[in-house]
């Protein structure tokens, strides 16, 4: 189908309308038709565009009923967004300038037009206008707000995300004063209030031309969520800051106190042993009371020490292969020595043989202390120890008969400073509630894996694992890069 | 042979009298030990170069001449080039071991000790396997 522009010339002289007359036949082509509509006076353009559709109008300013850019501006009042060509006369260069800015497309020079140039003029200022309004949809459509301020600093333009975050309607912000700063170079935070809550924005201002005039641009983002998460950011920088330096601050009281300690241990061992003197029976209940205790706070200062170490990475593992079963004899074996006279039994049930275990096997005796100790403080008559293979690693898993472990706790078992409620009181043995934390942290070193459950039956039952050499060789044979370094 | 063997004379270096006093009376009333003390490094070094002690048990943290400057002054002089270097520390650093072992350091205690484990290190045995286990009840 053919392309048909609708022209509406408005114009006073006769000749000069009789004249484009022509020229627009002229210029009809086989894609593009022109149809021309015209009007002697301001009032009667009007009147047409009220009544019909146009593409484009060719002005002529000097009307009998209006003059200069007046006129451009009553026709663009009429019919906003419509494209117009103002038609000027030689003398008129300033004025067609002039109403370039005040929105015209172009300007045709009345002694210079022909066929060729009406053409092009017409086609020219329909492009220009099918390019503004893409330019115009592309800004409105962003998702930053987008506002442009003339230096008298009034709004001229606002697009639809400006309008959503000022919360205004479009009338409410264009042609009103702009109350923020419009300072270019460097982002201006504005702190807006939104329907939901302060909106937290940033805004960016450039110097730019509009509608040739200088004027601002400002570009706005919500930033409301970021700003959400950088300030989260920082609380956990900052609290993580904090607990090192409280770390710090308790390991170095640990210490401190390790030397008070070791005087109250001195003089306590002295009485003890009758070395100041023979002592009554009183007094030697006393003096075991206070020797008992200064072991307590000696092995409490040495558990937290020891987990600060492991938990800051400063403790160094040595790990190696290491026969896990005679590991766990040895201990089980020492922890039985500790108990005799109490009427618990500690059982083994281990396999004939295990592959080695790739473990720094000082802090894996420390686990096993640890839980064995545990162990035989909550069961009512029986301890067990069990190892068996499973996958690349050995299980080892301690399980006594007590009260076992109320499921409500399962969570933080692992955690520092958490003792269950002890079934038993007055053997005068208290744990430190460090032993698991030290325990898991040791694991974890060792690339190994500790969780608890309740036996079947009754009783508690602690698992760990620990990775075989003869798997680690394979896995670094499989990915050689994979080195794991044994410091 | 502990039963036969002579007292060791031992010279005890710690600017904490309060330690100094309580471990004097049980080295002392074992009847294995000769005991003298100072309490800085500077007076530890003019006794240790008097008496020339079999055992010098060296506190790390003093003010003035620290335990180990202590040490290297006492490996310097050939007067107490042999006196075996027992150091004592409530500062277990990780490379302390590293540290005592270049300076001649024979065995270090960390406080609070077990009286085993300062026996043992004083008599220049090999102590009891781990005595740091502690499950006496």
């Amino acid at each position: 189908m053919e392309n048909r522009v609708r022209v509406l010339l408005i114009e006073d002289d006769p000749d000069y309308t009789m004249l484009m007359n022509t020229y627009i036949d002229e210029a009809c082509g086989v894609s593009v038709k022109y149809v021309l509509e015209d009007a002697a006076s301001l009032q009667g353009g009007l009147d047409l565009l009220a009544r019909e559709e146009f593409d484009v109008v060719l002005l002529d300013l000097m009307l009998p009923d209006s003059s200069g850019l007046e006129t451009l501006d009553k026709v663009r009042a009429k019919a906003p967004g419509l494209p117009v060509v103002v038609l000027t006369n030689i003398d008129q260069e300033d004025v067609s300038l002039e109403a370039v800015a005040h929105g015209a497309q172009d300007f045709l020079s009345k002694d210079k037009i022909d066929a060729r140039r009406l053409r092009h003029a017409i086609g020219f200022a329909l492009a220009r206008d099918r390019l503004f309004r893409q330019m115009e949809l592309l800004v409105d459509g962003s998702p930053d707000g987008t506002l442009i301020v003339d230096r008298e600093r009034m709004v001229r333009y606002a697009n639809a995300a400006a309008l959503a975050l000022f919360g205004r309607k479009k009338e409410q912000l264009v042609g009103r004063l702009f109350e923020f700063p419009t300072t270019t170079g460097k982002a201006v935070e504005l702190k807006l209030p939104g329907p939901s809550g302060e909106i937290a924005a940033e805004m960016r201002v450039a110097e730019i031309e509009w509608k040739g005039y200088p004027a601002w641009l400002a570009s706005i983002r919500d930033v409301t969520e970021l700003k959400k998460l950088e300030e989260a950011r920082v609380e956990v920088r900052e609290r993580t800051r904090l607990d090192q330096m409280k770390d710090q601050l308790l390991s170095t009281v640990a210490h401190e106190l390790r030397t008070p300690l070791s005087v109250v241990k001195a003089v306590v061992g002295d009485l003890r042993d009758s070395l100041a003197g023979p002592m009554n029976s009183d007094q030697t209940e006393l003096v075991a009371t206070a020797d008992r205790n200064v072991t307590r706070l000696k092995r409490l200062l040495n558990n937290f020490l020891d987990l600060s170490r492991l938990e800051s990475r400063r403790a160094r593992v040595n790990r190696r292969p290491v026969d896990a079963l005679r590991l766990i004899r040895e201990i089980a074996d020492g922890v039985r020595l500790a108990n005799r006279g109490r009427k618990i039994v500690l059982l083994y049930d281990l396999p004939e043989s295990a592959p080695e275990a790739h473990v720094d096997a000082d802090m894996i005796a420390q686990v096993l202390a640890n839980l064995l100790d545990n162990a035989m403080r909550y069961a009512q008559a029986r301890v067990l120890v069990r190892a068996a293979r499973a996958d690349a690693a050995l299980e080892v898993s301690v399980v006594d008969d007590g009260p076992g472990i109320p499921p409500d706790r399962f969570a933080d078992l692992f955690n520092k400073f958490v003792q269950l409620d002890r079934p038993r009181s007055g053997s005068g043995y208290k744990g430190t509630g460090l032993g698991l934390a030290i325990s898991r942290e040791i694991l974890s070193l060792n690339d190994g894996k500790i969780w608890a459950e309740n036996a079947a039956g009754r009783g508690a039952c602690f698992r760990f694992t620990l990775p075989l050499s003869a798997a680690l060789a394979e896995r670094r044979r499989e990915e050689p890069d994979a080195g794991n370094s044994a410091d | 042979m502990p039963g036969i063997a002579r007292t060791k004379r031992i010279l005890i270096v710690d600017d904490e009298r309060d330690l100094v006093a309580p471990l004097e009376m049980r080295l002392s009333a074992s009847g294995r030990f000769e005991v003298s003390s100072a309490l800085d490094g500077e007076e530890g070094l003019r006794k240790a170069q008097m008496l020339r002690p079999d055992v010098a048990l060296i506190d790390l943290t003093m003010p003035e001449m620290d335990g180990w400057h202590l040490c290297r002054r006492l490996r310097e002089d050939e007067r107490t080039r042999g006196t075996r270097i027992v150091v004592m520390t409530a500062w277990a650093s990780p490379d302390l071991e590293r540290r005592a072992s270049s300076e001649g350091v024979a065995k270090i205690l960390l406080k609070p000790f077990e009286v085993p484990e300062l026996m043992a290190a004083l008599e220049g045995e090999t102590e009891p396997e781990k005595p740091e286990r502690e499950a006496r009840p």
